[in-house]
């Protein structure tokens, strides 16, 4: 297998603007690099586990949920609230009413999930109290919004050694449980439909609550999304993270036209319904090989197109895509195939090949309907692989590893 | 023994003195190179300070990754510029600051003293300023910056204008200093300000090392007290003799980088002491690295690449002989001739077009001339890198 360009797989390289693919035939190393936008900054969790943030333009590997890390790709989103971390702020309203007591807030009382101390401790009380008019809580109300989902989400821990029942209600203010424990917790509650956006975190008398809590509360984010985005932190006003764009590896040299494979080992950061592209082009969306994230549930779809006419299309169902998948897709003339964690889901014996190949983008290859999602690895190999090779190259090692990459449950 | 030890000239920037670049090879010291500069420029030491050298001393200037100075120095070429900011670092002497709150030698520099100023915005729509400016043509204006504590990714405008022509530009601070460039085609105002949707509000930073510059890239530091300062124009030529060049077959490999928004040809070349006999690796005006032979005055061959960015350092090789051409470029073979004659008197390596015209300014890592043809195989190595860790540290990536 002559694998001419990759990207990923715990290997990576970042600086303002670009992040490294790499082409390492023969032990020569030679850069296929992206090129990489994103007009603001961004948070991510770093590989001490701590949330980090990273200036403008610069890639993001995240390794929230590896610990060989993912690039992360996310379309832009604003935190309303104005103050994520500072709940000693007028913007936080304190309430009691009933046997509720005002909640107590000490600023910079803990270590936060930032890793320094600036996590602010508060404690909740009803005092016994088990009425619905019996609350002790913390709100910022945002009011009456246009129509849309929107998404509330919090980070809390338990500053004691016993876990604590609480609610952090979803934007429209519908009260969830959450148990809050010794360690930091990043809580999500998204909603549909939302009118009036608020958020709130309390204890109360009939829903089931603790009685009383001693938490550290932080990075508090209500967003216009139909799911949780990287904690925008905010210190006086809203903050959008800009969204990120990457394209342009590699070049006409890497890319065969007659014939190859491409692989992508992806997971997308939310089932949201859009389409998210990740395509091997001309420059343009009228000769590439795509693979995309479309609106149907856990839908992903393949195209080839060359001379801008369709020779290859097909879709699937992921078993879930915010879930990693491996994905290949061969070319060939009149030999196309797909392959999702290690089976040929779908092949086409009649068809050309793009010509022109000459770029690796996160997009439909015109640079519209950019990829947001996390890559462990993508591959580029320039000839035709054998189903066999197919198969390995999107099949897991051991039952350990599809397990966890499937994020199943073993009995 | 590595390939580079069969180099007949080998230039990895380490040794130098008053005048002159030494090359590793030859070692009897006819590939070293003439240099000349009259008068002191700056460079980033290998301590990863901002420091002056002295007339004719050539300048080695270290790489910084994320603020942090990282792997091995390149010979640093600029054209002449002028410092049109008379108080680089005593900036109040310059600007407006009577809506903003200075503290003079406030924090160490990226000069390594504490000569950097913070400037605090006391109130909402604020700036330091300079008005009645009057720089036409095509400017480039720098600057170093830096937040501390809350301010770290709060950003702050730039505002450049030209009569009616104004660009806003927004910038985020971040916890090391970071350089802002930006160009205007004129310019009549410079201000620092926390307005248009800025978030640093009543907040600080740190400035130092102010520089406008005619010019469409920003150069070198060029420190000012008072008046207006000019760093002379670089040359560095002369390395070999016609014992040291083949006019047969040979391979002429560069790993360079220089500046976007080139305004002109900038060319290392092996050639007989005139522009008629030519083996040439460069970048053109448009910013494209090319290759060209010229024999006798008759080009041979030519490749422009659309290869980028060019700022950052690029391993390009051409490979000479009858009927047999080649030019790479970072490990890939990106064009061939079998149909080319070959100049003859090579006798001169000049970061130059062969008479002084079209001088390369840019960043130099390596030069290396073979005097014979190489396989694809070798010439694939020497424009490659020899691990991840080599490469993206050569490109000035952090890695993860």
């Amino acid at each position: 297998m002559a694998q001419k360009l990759k990207f990923g797989n715990g290997t990576w390289a970042t600086k303002k603007g670009s992040t490294l693919a790499y082409n390492d035939e023969n032990n020569n190393y030679k850069p296929l690099p992206f090129s990489f936008t994103r007009d603001s900054i961004a948070t991510r969790v770093n590989k001490e586990g701590l949330i980090e943030v990273v200036g403008n333009n610069k890639p993001r590997i995240d390794y929230k949920d590896s610990a060989e890390g993912v690039f992360l790709l996310e379309k832009a989103s604003t935190n309303l609230l104005t103050h994520s971390s500072e709940l000693t702020n007028s913007s936080w309203v304190k309430t009691n009413t009933g046997t509720g007591s005002a909640p107590s807030i000490t600023s910079n009382y803990s270590i936060s999930p930032d890793g320094t101390q600036n996590a602010d401790r508060v404690i909740f009380n009803l005092n016994g109290g088990t009425a619905n008019g019996d609350i002790s809580q913390v709100s910022v109300t945002i009011g009456s919004v246009s129509s849309a989902s929107y998404t509330n989400s919090v980070y809390i821990k338990s500053n004691t050694a016993n876990n604590y029942d609480l609610v952090v209600t979803d934007p429209s203010g519908g009260h969830i449980i959450k148990n809050i424990s010794t360690e930091w917790q990043r809580f999500d509650n998204p909603r549909e439909n939302v009118t009036n956006a608020s958020f709130r975190i309390r204890l109360r008398g009939d829903e089931g609550t603790s009685d009383y809590a001693d938490v550290s509360i932080w990075g508090a984010q209500l967003e216009q999304q139909s799911f949780v985005t990287s904690l925008i932190n905010t210190s006086g006003s809203t903050v959008q993270r800009a969204a990120d764009t990457a394209n342009g590896a590699g070049n006409s040299e890497v890319f065969n036209d007659s014939e190859g494979v491409l692989f992508a080992d992806i997971a997308a950061n939310a089932n949201d319904s859009s389409e998210r592209f990740l395509s091997l082009s001309n420059g343009s969306s009228t000769n590439r090989i795509s693979m995309w994230y479309y609106s149907a549930t856990n839908g992903l779809a393949v195209a080839i197109y060359s001379g801008n006419v369709v020779q290859f299309f097909t879709t699937t169902v992921l078993p879930k895509d915010t879930l990693y998948n491996k994905i290949s897709v061969k070319y060939k003339q009149n030999d196309f195939a797909l392959w999702i964690n290690g089976f040929e889901l779908a092949t086409d014996t009649s068809g050309i090949t793009p010509i022109g190949l000459s770029e690796l983008s996160f997009d439909r290859g015109d640079g519209a309907l950019d990829f947001y999602g996390k890559t462990k690895q993508l591959g580029y190999y320039d000839t035709a692989l054998t189903d066999e090779e197919l198969e390995y190259m999107t099949s897991y090692r051991s039952l350990n590893e599809l397990v966890t990459e499937l994020n199943l449950n073993t009995l | 023994m590595s390939l580079a030890d069969q180099a007949s000239l080998l230039l990895i920037p380490s040794g130098y003195k008053s005048q002159k670049v030494y090359s590793i090879f030859p070692t009897d010291g006819d590939g070293d190179f003439d240099f000349s500069r009259s008068g002191s420029a700056t460079r980033i030491a290998k301590n990863g300070l901002i420091t002056t050298v002295d007339s004719n001393i050539p300048r080695l200037e270290y790489p910084m990754i994320d603020g942090v100075q990282k792997g091995c120095p390149s010979l640093i070429l600029e054209p002449q510029r002028t410092n049109s900011l008379t108080y680089s670092e005593d900036f109040e002497n310059y600007f407006n600051i009577s809506e903003i709150t200075l503290n003079p030698n406030y924090a160490v520099s990226p000069d390594g003293t504490i000569n950097a100023n913070k400037v605090t915005f006391p109130f909402a729509s604020r700036s330091m300023y300079k008005n009645s400016l009057s720089l036409s043509g095509t400017h480039s204006i720098s600057f170093w910056y830096k937040g501390e504590g809350s301010n770290i990714g709060k950003t702050f405008n730039v505002r450049l204008a030209l009569g009616a022509t104004v660009q806003n530009i927004k910038v985020t601070l971040e916890s090391g200093w970071k350089r802002f460039e930006a160009q205007n085609n004129g310019l009549q105002v410079f201000e620092i300000t926390n307005r248009n949707n800025t978030t640093i509000g009543t907040g600080s930073l740190l400035l130092y090392g102010f520089q406008t510059e005619q010019g469409s890239y920003s150069t070198s530091y060029i420190p000012t007290n008072g008046t207006a300062v000019t760093r002379q124009a670089e040359t560095c030529n002369g390395a070999g003799d016609a014992a040291t060049f083949n006019d047969s077959e040979g391979v002429l490999m560069a790993e360079i980088s220089s500046f976007v928004g080139l305004d002109d040809f900038r060319l290392l070349t092996l050639n007989s002491g005139n522009i008629n006999n030519i083996i040439l690796l460069g970048i053109r005006d448009s910013g494209n690295l090319y290759c060209a032979i010229t024999d006798g005055g008759v080009n041979q061959f030519t490749h422009i690449s659309d290869y980028s960015p060019i700022n950052i350092p690029t391993k390009l090789l051409v490979k000479y002989k009858t009927n047999d051409i080649s030019f790479w470029i970072n490990g890939f073979k990106l064009a061939t001739d079998t149909s080319a004659t070959i100049p003859t008197g090579l006798n001169q390596l000049d970061f130059n077009y062969g008479n002084g015209a079209y001088p390369f300014y840019g960043n130099t890592k390596q030069v290396q001339y073979y005097n014979s043809a190489l396989t694809d195989s070798e010439l694939e190595q020497l424009t490659s890198w020899t691990s991840f860790t080599d490469m993206a540290e050569g490109q000035l990536y952090t890695i993860e």
